[in-house]
């Protein structure tokens, strides 16, 4: 090797150091964890990080955003300036309302899968008590966010929020108006904004003592390690590797990857929408749900064509409302309470209402099913929602939606829970498998049943929608038996030796990174000369960029893979 | 030995891959984000021709005798909202009009010398000006006309902010700084035959604190043919 050359080396290899001292990044009080946690599947236990980042790219894109936003005319500062002549302005805005919808289906999942768990026991109960709370700003943030545009969609959820407000007791007015404004549109969007950014701060506050917490007590320990026993605390261990550099790169390739996917959805999105309003109101593109861009405003004569629905994650409520059995001028607080603040409350108690040491899923047969309800109600209800938005159901068909499941997830979970503890119950991976398999065969099975049918579900027609409940429920069941093996898979899971040998071989990654580099130098320069503003050149900028992204995360993973053999 | 440095070469080749892609994603990132913050600039491409209006109708000579426009601030907005202008009547005594020449005028920041347009109506004394102060940009009622026989500045436009005074019969040009340029000047065109005018450009400085005159602000609605005239009264 010429010296020259090494001198070079030598010097960045300085460089190198010298920013990790002055960063401290080797000295970050930061927990290690096991391999096994940055492996393949190691993503399941990385969403509260996906979250993080996701979080960071909504600030970011939502300061951006904020530099545009006009309360004295939203709709048309929105679709006109903001999407037609701010550059990369449609970008922006489609990639912030999708990385609001990453966020809660994120939190979603972060949330079934730790109380599934049992992460919210001793010494976790406040952490969970913080993460519920962290959801429920969220939604709100989320609700606020929706209803700045100032389109017919907004405006219609604002007008069921102020519904829902108005109906307190004694408290309706005040509380109408310290969300709403005093009823200029002037008022009420200011409102909308600052409400929106206040509590976006609460949730950067209340995530930093959420995270602190997670710090502080640890990972949750593989199931072996912890017996199934609360309270399951990780010692650390001297086989973890350090934070800096293992745990670092994969943090940053998890970025990458994710700020890629953020932005590439919404960009797909952009170029089927193809223009700023659908192009047919009847028929758009993209469902109004899920469209990438505001709807019609409220006074364009399309916008009685767009069905009054609110933000997809606040579906399940909304169609609560149409229920018949709550009636009288409370009814939507009530149904809002009953479907919102009580399952809410549920979450936010179950540490202290559980005080079993158990964290078998098994073990905790009512808890458990409650989970399960939960989830199925909520997709039911949501996809109830989406397809007959704002028709009133009787009571009759509220029940006969609701109670088959419950029997059959409740009194399953029962019998398992006795074959559990007299130690009968023994599933085999492939047994498992083939129940996962039939579980989603009748989940979407049940959806198309659902949505199919839904006129002659509309009419009374009961068979029909016992036959798709009881699918729902029966599904349920499932669900249990692959928890149990899970949770068996994990009882007799033993690490897996090191492996000597690269993962992949050192060549391979060079040239492999080789090519993704080129490739990644090649899209840049093409997407750098697209037309700034422009929904379809946008959204091609957005494929590349997120493209770009995506390919950087590969080659960190590349790297990962053959120098720290990971 | 061997073997390592050639496995660090690699290794650092990974790296580069690393930074270069992820050098290039940043890239576009900032790039998106540095046009995305500036502001697409909101305007107009080029001069309207606008015919002014006053009460709702198009506006007579009659309707701006001296003592009118020399007694209240008169006011229309060109080219883009937000953007008043003066509308006189020149009088040396407030009731006879007193035609106006074209000439050059000076701009003391420049050295430099610009075509101030005239009078226009039947007696050549109608002219216009932008209403927002060259030196800080004060605003209407702060800086106005003070018609002939004021006790301050009589036949002059002076601005109470600082002090500048300028001199609407001779294309605006500064009489007192601080302020270093003349008022921009309005162009105006009279219809003799219909009895209208019509605004139809600007020149000499650029409107203050603006890039250029047709941009930095909202356009009048489009389509809109006309411009108000509107007047408040001079207190003090
Ligand atoms: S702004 Fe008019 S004199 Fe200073």
């Amino acid at each position: 090797m010429d010296i020259e050359k090494y001198k070079f080396w030598k010097k960045r290899q300085d460089v190198v150091e010298e920013v990790v001292d002055t960063l401290k990044l080797n000295e970050l009080p930061l927990k290690t964890v096991p391999d096994y946690m940055r492996r393949k599947r190691g993503i399941w236990y990385w969403t509260g990080a996906l979250i993080t980042i996701a979080f960071v790219y909504q600030v970011i894109s939502g300061l951006l955003l904020l530099i545009y936003y006009t309360p004295s005319d939203p709709y048309y500062n929105t679709v006109n300036v903001i999407i037609d002549t701010v550059p990369f302005g449609a970008l922006f805005l489609a990639s912030h309302l999708y990385g609001a919808y990453a966020m809660i289906v994120l939190i979603y999942i972060h949330l079934f899968r730790n109380y599934f768990m049992g992460a919210y026991k001793k010494p976790r109960r406040l952490q969970w008590v913080t993460g519920v709370l962290l959801l429920a700003i969220t939604i709100g943030v989320g609700f606020f966010g929706y209803s700045m545009t100032g389109d017919v969609l907004s405006s219609d959820a604002t007008d069921v929020g102020r519904g829902i407000a108005l109906s307190t007791p004694i408290l309706g007015a005040t509380l109408e108006s310290l969300v709403f404004g005093n009823g200029t549109s002037l008022s009420l969007f200011t409102h909308m904004l600052s409400l929106h950014i206040i509590f976006t701060a609460i949730i950067g506050l209340l995530f930093g003592l959420h995270f602190f917490l997670a710090e502080a007590n640890g990972m949750m320990p593989s199931n072996r390690k912890s017996k199934y026993t609360a309270p399951a605390v990780d010692k650390e261990d001297p086989s973890y590797k350090p934070w800096f550099p293992y745990n670092m790169a994969f943090m940053v390739q998890l970025a990458l990857y994710t700020f890629g996917i953020l932005i590439i959805i919404p960009s797909i999105l952009m170029l089927i929408n193809g223009s700023t309003v659908p192009a047919s109101a009847t028929n758009p593109p993209i469902p109004p749900l899920f469209s990438p861009f505001p709807s019609f405003a409220p006074t364009s004569p399309f916008a009685g064509y767009v069905p009054a629905y609110p933000p997809w994650f606040l579906l399940f409520i909304y169609k609560a409302v149409d229920f018949q059995i709550f009636t009288g001028p409370m009814s939507p607080l009530i149904a809002s309470t009953v479907f919102g603040v009580v399952p809410l409350l549920y979450f936010l108690l179950i540490p202290f209402m559980d005080g079993s040491k158990d964290l078998h899923p098994l073990a905790r047969p009512m808890v458990t099913a409650f989970g399960i309800l939960a989830v199925i109600y909520m997709v039911i209800l949501s996809a109830w929602g989406a397809l007959s938005p704002g028709i009133p159901i009787p009571p009759s068909e509220v029940y006969a939606v609701f109670i088959p499941p419950w029997v059959i997830v409740v009194g399953g979970m029962y019998f398992l829970n006795r074959m559990y503890k007299q130690n009968k119950f023994r599933v085999t991976s492939n047994k498992s498998i083939a129940s996962f398999l039939l579980f989603m065969f009748l989940l979407i099975f049940m959806v198309i049943e659902l949505a199919e049918n839904f006129s002659a579900f509309m009419n009374h027609t009961s068979a029909l929608n016992l036959v798709s409940t009881a699918l729902a429920g029966g599904a349920t069941s499932f669900v249990a038996f692959g928890t149990m093996k899970s949770a068996q898979v994990a009882e007799k899971y033993q690490p897996v030796k090191e492996p000597k040998q690269h993962v992949i071989s050192v060549n391979t990654a060079v040239i492999i990174s080789a090519i993704l580099g080129i490739f990644a130098v090649a899209v840049i320069a093409m997407i750098s000369t697209l037309n700034p503003v422009g929904v379809i050149s946008e959204g091609e900028f957005g494929l590349g960029l997120g493209g770009i992204l995506v390919i950087s995360g590969l080659i960190m993973r590349l790297y990962r893979a053959a120098f720290y053999h990971e | 030995m061997g073997e390592e440095s050639i496995d660090s070469g690699k290794r650092n080749f990974l790296k580069a891959m690393v930074v270069i892609s992820a050098g290039a994603a940043v890239a576009g990132v900032l790039k998106g984000v540095v046009q995305n913050i500036i502001p697409p600039s909101s305007g107009l491409s080029s001069f309207p021709e606008l015919t002014l209006f006053f009460n709702g109708n198009p506006l007579k000579y009659s309707d701006i005798p001296p003592s009118f426009t020399g007694g209240n601030i008169v006011l229309f907005d060109y080219p883009l909202q937000s953007d008043p202008n003066f509308l006189l009547n020149i009088s040396n005594d407030n009731k006879t009009p007193a035609p106006v020449e074209p000439m050059s005028v000076f701009i003391p920041a420049t050295g430099g010398t610009y075509e101030s347009p005239g009078g226009v109506g039947p007696d050549n004394s109608v002219v216009a000006f932008s209403a927002i102060c060259q030196h800080l940009g004060c605003v209407p009622p702060i800086i106005h006309y003070y018609a002939a026989g004021s006790a301050a500045f009589p036949t002059y436009i002076h601005c109470n902010c600082h002090g500048s005074t300028y001199d609407p019969s001779r294309g605006a040009k500064v009489i007192t700084g601080p302020t270093t340029h003349p008022l921009p000047a309005t162009i105006l065109k009279y219809d003799a035959v219909t009895g209208t005018f019509k605004v139809v450009s600007m020149t000499g400085p650029t409107i203050y604190g603006k890039i250029s005159d047709l941009t930095g602000g909202t356009p009048l609605p489009e389509g809109q043919t006309y411009t108000d005239v509107t007047t408040e009264s001079i207190q003090g």
